[in-house]
């Protein structure tokens, strides 16, 4: 529930400092409004008398007067009015204003010598509406922003104002992750997709990624990413060997494999060089070899992705 | 459908004192139809306050919501006792359970 505000001070004077004694006050708010379920009319003018100071006179005045009260214009619905207020002498001649001028509080008192002549401070700009450019070039609409899915990007109302993207393979391509395992081991790490025990057959890539880390001072973490198609089976070329020296590591498979160094950032694809029969459940080894006087322990995280569809 | 009855306001100046023996009006936007009863605009509903600034006596309006076209408003009109204009404001008075007080109104215009 609002209270009114008393109005206090002003001292109101000329240039020469003669105070305006006995003069007064004109206000009239600025437009209708409303409080504490109260119409305020803003078309009756209400006059603040001042005393013999020049101070809106109240009970403290000399000689004594009543208080005076007006509705502060921050409990006042709706928002952003004001005052108009003209002061004049006793004898009626206009001396200060038309200002506008804002009270506010919620009871208490309010001392009118804080106004800034014609200052408005209690303001709630609108809401502002942006300009919305694409690229630097004015959006076509700009009542309208809708987000709509393309063949590459999907646009999700995720709530709260949030709006999440979700972006396809490019060219018509999607990553479809057909296996993750953990590994940790020392020596032979064996991986088995295993995700319903076949990988899907057809004309299919897939990406294997993985990430190795490891304690041992002969092995540093290498990140590897290979690709290969299956024509009905796994195909891999077959430069390397079974049996890599120490600080290798050997890719191998049901045909063969290809070492690559350590400590390398390797891509290495595997071209179709014929193909065989996928059998039930592929399976892909790595094996890691130290030189026996360092400790070696791997852990491995791989993904396995099928693209569903090629380009 | 049916007309709601229309309350309170407190109309007052800046300084809280209500408008006592004063007056308010309520102008409907556009001729309208509740059903099938033609209500004519051009009519005035009037009630005159009270010594508080409240409507006094029985006032009953039809709601905005029940009237076709849907898009009509009040234009309520408050005058001092002396007749001046002092307060005005176009708002859609809602169907409800009870009497309607129009001191809730947010003044618009």
């Amino acid at each position: 529930m609002s209270t009114k505000v008393q109005l206090i001070g002003g001292s109101f004077q000329d240039s020469e400092g003669a105070v305006l004694a006995n003069g007064y006050l004109k206000m009239r708010l600025s437009q209708d409004c409303m409080v504490n379920n109260s119409q305020v009319c803003s078309g009756v003018e209400i006059t603040i008398q001042l005393d013999s100071n020049g101070n809106v006179a109240s009970t403290s005045s000399t000689p004594a007067a009543s208080n005076q009260f007006v509705w502060g214009n921050d409990q006042l619905a709706p928002i952003n009015s004001f005052y108009r207020v003209t002061g004049y002498k006793a004898n009626g001649q206009p001396a200060w204003g038309p200002n506008n001028q804002q009270v506010i509080g919620n009871g208490g008192t309010f001392d009118v010598g804080t106004w800034v002549p014609n200052s408005v401070v209690n303001w709630t700009p609108s809401p502002q509406i942006p300009f919305v450019k694409v690229n630097g070039v004015a959006l076509s609409s700009q009542a309208i922003l809708d987000f709509e899915n393309s063949g590459s990007v999907t646009w999700v109302d995720a709530g709260n104002g949030q709006v999440q993207a979700a972006a396809a393979g490019g060219s018509g391509m999607t990553l479809v992750a057909e296996s993750h395992q953990t590994r940790a081991s020392s020596g032979t790490v064996t991986v088995t997709p295993t995700l319903g025990g076949n990988f899907s057959k057809g004309l299919y890539q897939y990406f294997i990624s993985f990430v190795l880390a490891s304690s041992g001072t002969e092995v540093a973490t290498l990140e590897y990413c290979l690709s290969f198609q299956s024509y009905g089976g796994i195909v891999c070329n077959q430069s390397g060997h079974l049996s890599p020296p120490p600080g290798d590591v050997a890719l191998t498979n049901l045909i063969g494999g290809s070492s690559f160094q350590l400590n390398e950032w390797v891509g290495v694809e595997f071209g179709g060089q014929g193909g065989f029969a996928l059998e039930a459940q592929p399976s892909l080894k790595w094996e890691f070899f130290t030189d026996a006087v360092n400790p070696l322990s791997v852990n491995m995280d791989l993904w396995i992705y099928r693209v569903a569809t090629l380009p | 459908m049916a007309k709601r009855q229309i309350v309170g306001g407190n109309f007052q100046d800046s300084s809280g004192n209500p408008l006592n023996g004063g007056s308010v009006t309520f102008r409907l936007s556009t001729d309208a139809v509740a059903t099938s009863t033609q209500i004519a605009a051009s009519i005035l509903t009037s009630a005159v306050l009270d010594a508080n600034g409240n409507i006094s006596g029985t006032v009953f309006i039809w709601p905005n919501d029940q009237l076709n076209p849907a898009t009509t408003v009040y234009r309520i009109t408050a005058y001092s006792a002396k007749g001046q204009q002092v307060w005005q404001s176009e708002n859609v008075i809602p169907s409800g359970v009870g009497s309607f007080d129009i001191g809730t109104l947010i003044p618009l215009y």
